[in-house]
């Protein structure tokens, strides 16, 4: 069977070729799909309302792969022996991030084709990650229904919040941590200490949440008063019509910033930068403060001066940070998740 | 070419799909069950009996698979009071409407489990339906229903209904109506009548059903992470905790089998029973 074309066919197909050939070089191997592990919930709306808009300028679709940390690790890790993984980018807590480096499973940043990582403020700075936003754990109080704020995790272990105190269970290592925090009143940080601590709160009644979404509900409702949550579920709460306030602890406020990780066997390099661009633009790091409560990760994030005052942290706060021993507390993480499991939740 | 070798040819295909998708990832499992698991490394090449021991030894675990046994028998029960009355109405019908409330059973199958529990969630709930009729009839506070052992018994249940029901309605269906009618004749009562004939007799469908139902129980999912909490454990949210939460393959893969075991265990107790009181219906 033989095809005929005519002269204006040929004519239009050595024109698309010349065309084509014509396109820059970047934007042929970035246009297509760019598969995200993420969170689902709030934080893939702020996704597709914010980066999925810059990146379809380029023919880039998000694809979720929508998961909790600890399944979005565990496929990392299973993919590990793959020559080419199923994710582009990876979204983790900064822990659990850190913990994804040392397994061996992220690619170094390409810092020379992501100029925007030298906005990054100095403190977020690493070599495996971008951190995309922050904020920092503090204690978040119904105002209608505390009297008293609170103004230490050692207030939480009175009586008088006996029952009336929630915590997300997907939040194991923190509560470990501010437990940790409680039982060394100032002193040397000891974790065993704090897991008794802990096991102190669940004998007063403390409620546990399986994740931060059903927590919310706790506190709308009125079931718990008051939880040790980030800072910016504050905001997002309060914005959602739950009369909350919240307050850094004494003890200390302990930071996180949430990441965004190129896998070692991510299928297409292109893809994964571009989303690191858009997802570090202004309009991200807006809509990231403006409908999820978290404060900027860059200089030039176009944020008012009254939302960040709103969002991020006093410099008394920062001085007041609490900053773990990452590495530990990544070695010791598996062995918190049996314990938490096992004993605490038992 | 032979009737029975034709038919033999048709179960080719099944059979393949049945040893690739199932036996063979299987028998993968069944290996991976005894490897070690060390976080740093993910899974170690190993053959080692850890993983059972740590299950069939540690009072975490013991009260996991308790917890999944007392679930799973107590939804059966509630399943079984519910849905008895229902098969039996279907099985005794006349209306010319009875294809649709066999619909009506049918349908709630069509809808997944997690939607069902989140209907739960917004009865059992603090201030949820449940918590707004107690304080009606003078209770004080939230009845405390949800991430309870009670949540994940009634949401089971309330899943597993139509299976029971349907095979109720088929058990009694099966029983030739003239056999009541003679027992009647010679001097039983209605109910006697029922329970001397028709009941023995419809058994081993009502049996087959409550076996499938138990199973399904058993290996439930949605139901008890959304109702039971974070508290609350069971066989199939603690497999998936541990091999997809915690990379820990090795274990997750062993307490797949001892799930197994549990429910292989369960059928050879209700063949057994089939066999001992149901004799004369083989």
């Amino acid at each position: 069977m033989t095809t005929r074309l005519s002269r204006r066919q040929a004519l239009a197909l050595l024109g698309s070729a010349a065309g084509t050939s014509m396109l820059p070089k970047s934007s042929l191997a970035a246009s297509g799909k760019v598969t995200v592990g993420t969170w689902g919930g709030a934080f893939q709306d702020v996704l597709t309302s914010s980066v999925s808009p810059i990146l379809a300028k380029d023919q880039i679709e998000i694809v979720f792969d929508i998961a909790m940390q600890g399944e979005r690790k565990t496929k990392l890790l299973a993919e590990k022996r793959l020559r080419t993984g199923s994710l582009d980018i990876v979204l983790l807590a900064d822990n659990d991030m850190y913990e994804m480096n040392l397994a061996g499973v992220l690619a170094p940043l390409p810092a020379d084709r992501i100029p925007q990582l030298e906005k990054l403020f100095p403190e977020f700075r690493n070599s495996y990650s971008v951190p995309q936003i922050s904020s920092g754990l503090v204690i978040i109080y119904r105002s209608d229904r505390v009297a008293a704020a609170p103004k230490s995790y050692a207030d939480l272990w009175t009586s008088k919040f006996a029952g009336k105190l929630g915590i997300a269970d997907t939040l194991f290592v923190q509560n470990i941590i501010v437990a940790s925090q409680v039982a060394a009143a100032g002193g040397p940080i000891d974790y065993e200490a704090g897991k008794k601590k802990l096991l102190e709160l669940k004998a007063s009644g403390v409620k546990i949440y399986p994740g931060v979404d059903q927590l919310a509900q706790g506190m709308k409702s009125g079931e718990v008063t008051t939880t040790i949550m980030w800072r910016a579920r504050a905001a997002q709460w309060k914005d959602a019509g739950i009369p909350v306030d919240n307050v850094g602890a004494t003890e200390g406020i302990l930071p996180v910033t949430f990441e965004i990780g190129i896998p070692a066997n991510a299928p297409n390099l292109s893809r994964s930068i571009a989303f690191i661009k858009s997802a570090l633009s202004p309009e991200a790091q807006v809509a990231f403060a403006k409908q999820f409560g978290y404060a900027p990760t860059v200089s030039d994030s176009g944020i008012s001066q009254e939302m960040l005052d709103k969002l991020g942290f006093t410099d008394q706060e920062r001085a007041h940070y609490f900053k773990p021993d990452i590495k530990q507390i990544a070695e010791l993480t598996p062995a918190w998740s049996d314990w938490w499991q096992t004993v605490f939740l038992a | 070419m032979t009737r029975s070798s034709t038919a033999s040819l048709l179960l080719v295909p099944a059979t393949i799909l049945i040893v690739a998708g199932v036996l063979v990832p299987f028998a993968y499992l069944f290996r991976i069950s005894f490897n070690e698991f060390r976080p740093a490394l993910f899974m170690v090449e190993a053959l080692t009996l850890a993983n059972y021991t740590k299950i069939l030894t540690e009072p975490y675990w013991m009260m996991v698979m308790a917890n999944t046994l007392s679930t799973s028998l107590a939804s059966t029960l509630v399943c079984m009071l519910l849905a008895f009355p229902i098969g039996l109405m279907l099985a005794r019908s006349r209306s010319r409407f009875k294809s649709l409330l066999v619909m009506i059973i049918v349908i709630p199958l069509f809808i997944g489990s997690a939607v069902r529990a989140s209907g739960w969630v917004g009865l059992l709930g603090y201030g949820g339906i449940a918590d707004t009729l107690a304080k009606v009839i003078g209770a004080d506070g939230s009845l405390g229903l949800m991430f309870t052992q009670f949540a994940v018994i009634i949401g089971t249940a309330s899943v597993v209904i139509p299976y029971i029901a349907l095979s109720v309605q088929a058990g009694i269906e099966g029983v030739p109506p003239d056999l009541e009618s003679a027992a009647q004749s010679l001097g039983a009562t209605p109910s006697k009548a029922f329970i001397q004939t028709v009941l023995p007799l419809a058994a081993p469908s009502i049996l087959s059903g409550t076996v499938l139902v138990f199973i399904l129980c058993v290996n439930s999912f949605a139901t008890p992470v959304l109702l039971g909490g974070p508290r609350f454990k069971m066989m199939g949210p603690a497999i998936y905790d541990q091999i997809a939460g915690k990379s820990n393959w090795p274990f997750g893969a062993a307490l797949c089998f001892v799930l197994v075991c549990m429910t292989l265990a369960t059928l050879s107790l209700a063949f057994v029973a089939r066999r001992l009181f149901f004799r004369r219906s083989f």
